[in-house]
């Protein structure tokens, strides 16, 4: 118990005090940038324009500001998908070898389908061919970056995005199936229009659409790696017509927040909002807390377009969108990909499902708590694969040596 | 219906033996007297159940017990029944004998039923007795040595008695007045006569042993010599009586004056209501007046009594009081002044070739008759059978051993009670244990009168219900480790059940006392039952069912 | 409802061993909230020459992931089973299982009223013993009850009730079982009346004929 809890309790209380005069603070400067918004509400075009000349990332709006949409009453049949993923990463200070473990949660829940299976299952796998353990440049094979940490993440989203475009495709195969089981002798458009109205699927992950890929260098590989990867399970999903969305919980995106601050170039001085105080009013906050308060449960916010040189050049008609939408317990921020975004049928759908969804999961979406239970590695798990690596070690005759370090993390010496 | 009755658990050989009875057996049907065995390791027990207790393994379902009429105390009640609560049957071990299914050698004497010195194990089974058991037990019923008087309460097996042994004391009948102990006199005195174990002479007092007589349902019954033919003869001391009932007697008895003595007159104390002085005076009398003395006394008119009585220092009055008394008895009709010839030797003459006699007394049967009449006649046979065993003795011949004489009495605490029972042949004869080949049957109803010193000689006795305290106490005088059963009577039926114990059975028995019926006719004269069956049909035609 | 893709059920079967010890074994059931009810005779393989018999003395239905605990989901008129229609996740998030007491085993054609040599192997089937092996065993005997009475952490005594009826029931024999059994339980408990007669009590169903 290493922890000298005397002395923290002492910190946590000044902490404490410290809390309670940022939030009034805080009270006080959304007081100001209520205001503000309320300035800005009809001149979005405005800020559209003025978005697309920041370097930084930022939001675009494509409606009034104080927009509020109500959600729609779920279809009472609907199916959603989602994945989720974890790893285990190559174990520098473990002897087990080099090899890393993506565990990948996918699940299919049917709504109001009582004749149709759910799946949770869970996909695992294994790297540690050199492929696998590490990323080539395909324009130097000298330049080798090894797939552990961040660019392990990032593989992990990939594949988190693949099982959801795997998913997303056999549903819609069987439903085909069950189509055309159903009513023969129809036109194929009118059979695939008239499945997909029956039963509608979306496909959901957790988290963001616009992950990060660290680049050492400008341009690298690593980011036409990943992206287009990424953006190819976008594709598959839309060839699929399953919409699909990233949720994010207690969102802290400050896309809009960087739009604003473009528009008052930060400076709190010049800032008609801020008057002169000694910071932005804006510090600290977040387009939550910026937009979300003026929700009602359930309800969401406009669209708004992410603005983003790192990801636009890949994504291109995968252009990320967002909103935010009140679950009650919190502000929450929903990804969505253009084409999602561009079809307001779909962009209710997911709305609707999201708001039945987090209804079910008292305040997350269900099916992705499902999918993050399959995904998760539990200490156990991880006691299992590597006894059972050091066991398929020894029987080839390899000693694995854990390393000094990773011995004293097990065992206390005094 | 033999079968297994439950487990030993607890007892000790001065206070009995206690047994679990088993669940399925129903408590009701384990009645006092019952006879079961036991099997131990080497020996078996035979016993008689004295007494049955109801006890439980736990006091809580006393205290809380279910009796509510719904279904789940019902089925309490079921469960319980059997193993938290339970029946305990405590036993009296009477008999042990070798467990031939034990892996042991015995001895001769252990091949025999003998009293029971131990006892058996914890948890030895306890079982109903076994036609074998009983058997083993009380012999067969062979016609000879043993005698069926009857069966078990609950069993349809023979309980029989060892006549050898049955004449070898003096023995007793007893019981309550209605409780069929002229039955069961009839039923032994059967038995002894066809195993010709000895010759009988019978007083008669009610005239029903001889000839045929009323039950109590007005059936009519056979009687001895109706039984046995020419092997039992009939007296009567009221030829008039006999005859008018269709019995054809052998003779008359008739008794002279000089053959009463002044025991006889002591004996009739009650009975004439004589002062105790007036035994005096009878004794003074004979002394003086001699054999004749009677007849003297009644001759003398009232100057004479009182010269005598002046001149011999007697008591007037009492004189004179036992003189009127006297009179009762010369008035008896079988009494004379003298005879010639007494009819009493054809008597004796018959007892000695075994012929049994049974004497009846027609309307004579007041007490004042039949105590003076048995008490003379008996005197006399007495007399003459120590003669002959005295003779016996000195030529140890043979032909000169004087046949067993057995004499039965009814009324016995009369003859037996302490005061008479010094002065009387009775006691003397009680006493003596068949040393003089004579030995008593005495059918009382009040046991408690008979001496106890006397009762304490009784060999075998049988008896039927009794209520009076002492009455029961009596029974068990002189009879080891009776108080055990002292419930046992007290539970006997009114009739057709009979307590037997005592020198001729190996243990004490409670039986269901065997039917004096034709059937019983048939096995005693010989016909067969079929026989006797189809003849009691064929009178019930003619004279239609009494 | 499907069985995790087992398409055809044999008849008794009800689940499959997921711990097993000498005394005890606990088994998933094949659908949810579909166990043997409590106190029913169960049987399962320990190899092919041993078969355990076991009591089920605890039924529970759970989320089975261990930390996962079940919460309410209950809202407007949203309640019993339309929550099972609203969430046709839920069956596969959760699982009934059933824990039994070892009380005999058969080797060969003997039948044995204490623990086997071996327990029950993990992952193979639990059945519902048929009436007539239910009868057999009880026939061979009643010492099982001891195990029953003594085991820990079950309700003693409302299982053996429980057993009891369904000994009675599943056999055809009624009263005539329960009075044999209610004789063996009053020597086993001689000494606890109040507890006697309270687990009597409890064998006799309301409405019950005698």
């Amino acid at each position: 118990m290493p922890l000298d809890l005397l002395d923290l309790s002492t910190q946590v209380r000044q902490m404490g005090e410290q809390l309670a005069r940022r939030r009034a603070d805080e009270q006080h400067r959304l007081e100001l940038l209520d205001a503000m918004l309320a300035d800005y509400r009809d001149r979005w075009e405005e800020l559209a324009d003025l978005a697309e000349t920041v370097t930084e990332r930022v939001a675009v709006p494509t409606g009034p500001l104080d927009e509020r949409v109500p959600p729609d009453v779920r279809p009472p049949r609907y199916t959603a998908l989602a994945t989720d993923g974890a790893e285990i990463d190559p174990d520098r200070h473990g002897g087990s070898g080099e090899f890393y473990l993506i565990n990948v949660g996918r699940v299919r829940i049917p709504y109001g389908q009582p004749e149709r299976d759910v799946e949770l299952r869970s996909v695992s796998s294994l790297g540690y061919t050199d492929e696998d353990l590490f990323i080539v440049d395909p324009r130097d094979p000298r330049r080798q970056v090894p797939m552990r940490d961040r660019h392990l993440d990032a593989l992990r989203t990939v594949e988190e995005l693949r099982a959801l475009a795997d998913l997303a495709e056999s549903e819609v195969g069987a439903r085909n199936i069950r189509a055309e089981d159903a009513s023969s002798g129809q036109e194929v458009s009118v059979r695939k229009a008239t499945a997909a109205q029956s039963a509608p699927a979306i496909a959901l992950v957790d988290g963001t659409l616009l992950f990060s890929v660290l680049e050492e260098r400008p341009r690298d590989f690593l980011r036409t790696r990943f992206y287009t990867d990424f953006v190819h399970q976008l594709e598959r999903l839309r060839r699929a017509h399953v919409p699909v969305a990233a949720y994010a919980s207690r969102s802290r995106g400050i896309d809009l927040i960087h739009l604003f601050r473009a528009v008052c170039g930060s400076t709190p001085l010049v800032c008609e909002v801020c008057s002169g105080a000694h910071a932005c009013a804006m510090r600290g906050l977040n387009d939550a807390q910026l937009l979300g308060r003026w929700l009602d449960r359930w309800d969401r916010t406009g669209l708004f377009r992410v603005r983003s040189n790192v990801h636009d050049p890949y994504y291109g008609g995968h252009r990320v969108y967002f909103f935010l939408v009140n679950t009650g317990d919190e502000i929450a921020r929903v990804e969505i990909p253009e084409w999602v975004a561009r079809d307001q049928a779909s962009v209710a759908l997911v709305h609707a499902i999201l708001v039945d969804q987090c209804a079910k999961g008292f305040g997350y979406p269900a099916v992705l708590a499902r999918a993050d239970d399959r995904a998760v590695i539990s200490l156990g798990d991880r006691d299992v694969l590597d006894t059972l690596v050091q066991q398929e070690l020894a029987r080839q005759g390899v000693v694995a040596r854990p390393s000094a370090k990773l011995s004293r993390k097990q065992v206390r010496t005094v | 219906m033999t079968g297994r009755l439950g487990l030993l658990v607890a007892g000790s050989v001065a206070e009995g033996l206690s047994a679990r009875l088993d669940p399925a057996v129903p408590i009701e049907d384990v009645r006092l007297g019952k006879f079961v065995k036991i099997v131990g390791q080497k020996y078996e027990y035979f016993c008689l159940v004295t007494d049955v207790q109801l006890d439980s393994a736990n006091n809580d379902v006393l205290r809380d017990p279910p009796g509510d009429p719904n279904k789940i105390d019902a089925f309490l009640r079921q469960v319980l029944s059997g193993t938290t609560t339970y029946a305990l049957v405590k036993l009296k071990p009477e008999l042990m004998l070798a467990n031939l299914a034990a892996d042991m050698q015995f001895e001769d004497a252990d091949m025999v039923p003998r009293p029971a010195r131990t006892i058996p194990p914890h948890f030895s089974n306890v079982s109903d007795a076994t036609l074998a058991d009983f058997e083993r037990v009380f012999g067969r019923d062979d016609g000879k040595n043993h005698f069926q008087i009857g069966q078990p309460i609950d069993m349809d097996v023979p309980v029989c008695v060892d006549l050898r042994r049955f004449v070898e004391r003096s023995n007793g009948i007893f019981g309550k007045s209605g409780t069929g102990k002229s039955f069961l006199t009839r039923l032994i005195l059967c038995g002894v006569i066809k195993a010709s174990a000895a010759v009988n002479l019978i007083f008669d007092m009610h005239s029903e042993y001889g000839w045929s007589a009323k039950n109590e349902e007005g059936t009519e019954v056979k009687g001895l010599s109706q039984l046995f033919g020419g092997r039992v003869a009939v007296y009567t001391l009221d030829m008039e009586s006999s005859r008018g009932r269709g019995v054809k007697p052998a003779g008359e008895i008739k008794i002279a004056l000089r053959e009463i003595s002044v025991a006889d007159i002591a004996l009739l104390q009650d009975e004439l209501r004589l002062h105790r002085t007036a035994v005096e005076s009878a004794a003074l009398c004979e002394d003086k007046l001699g054999d004749d003395w009677v007849a003297r006394l009644l001759d003398m008119n009232g100057e004479e009594l009182t010269d005598f009585a002046n001149l011999e220092g007697g008591n007037h009055a009492s004189l004179s009081a036992l003189r009127s008394k006297l009179r009762l008895i010369d008035r008896l009709p079988f009494v004379e002044r003298s005879l010639e010839r007494s009819t009493l030797d054809q008597v004796i003459a018959q007892l000695e070739r075994g012929q049994h006699v049974v004497l009846e007394f027609g309307r004579q049967r007041n007490l004042l008759a039949y105590i003076l009449a048995t008490n003379v006649i008996t005197r006399r046979l007495h007399e003459l059978w120590v003669k002959k065993t005295e003779r016996y003795w000195n030529t140890k011949d043979e032909a000169d051993r004087p046949r067993p004489l057995m004499i039965t009495i009814e009324e016995a605490h009369k003859f037996l009670n302490s005061e008479a029972a010094r002065q009387t042949t009775f006691g003397t004869i009680a006493r003596e244990l068949r040393k003089f080949y004579v030995t008593l049957l005495v059918v009382d109803q009040r046991p408690s009168g008979i001496d106890a010193e006397v009762l304490s000689q009784i060999g075998t006795r049988i008896t039927c219900q009794l209520n009076d305290e002492r009455d029961i106490d009596a029974i068990f005088t002189g009879v080891s480790g009776g108080s055990h059963l002292r419930t046992v009577l007290a539970t006997l039926d009114s009739r057709e059940q009979a307590l037997v114990l005592g020198h001729a059975v190996p243990m004490p028995m409670m039986v269901r006392t065997r039917k004096y019926d034709p059937l019983f006719y048939a096995a005693i004269g010989g016909d067969s039952a079929e026989v006797v069956l189809a003849r009691s049909r064929r009178y019930e035609e003619i004279f239609g069912d009494e | 409802m499907s069985h995790n893709g087992i398409a055809h059920v044999e008849p008794g079967l009800t689940g499959e061993v997921v711990e097993a010890s000498t005394s005890e074994f606990l088994a998933q059931a094949l659908e949810l909230d579909a166990a043997p009810p409590f106190g029913a005779f169960v049987e399962v393989a320990a190899d092919d020459a041993l078969t355990v018999y076991g009591v089920v003395a605890h039924v529970q239905t759970a989320g089975i992931d261990p930390g996962s605990r079940a919460i309410m989901r209950g809202h407007g008129d949203v309640r019993d089973e339309r929550i099972y229609q609203e969430n046709p996740d839920l069956p596969l998030v959760l699982r009934t299982t059933f824990r039994a007491l070892v009380v005999g085993f058969t080797e060969g054609q003997e039948i044995h009223q204490f623990l086997p040599p071996r327990p029950a192997r993990l992952h193979y089937s639990v059945f519902t013993c048929p009436p007539l092996t239910v009868r057999r065993f009880t026939r061979e005997g009643l010492e099982f009850f001891q195990a029953l009475l003594t085991a820990s952490e079950v309700p003693n005594d409302e299982l053996l009730a429980a057993n009891l009826r369904y000994i009675a029931a599943e056999t055809g024999e009624g009263q005539a079982f329960l009075e044999r059994a209610g004789r063996e339980l009053a020597q086993l408990l001689r000494a606890d009346y109040a507890r006697l007669t309270a687990i009597l009590r409890r064998c006799l169903a309301p409405g019950e004929t005698v």
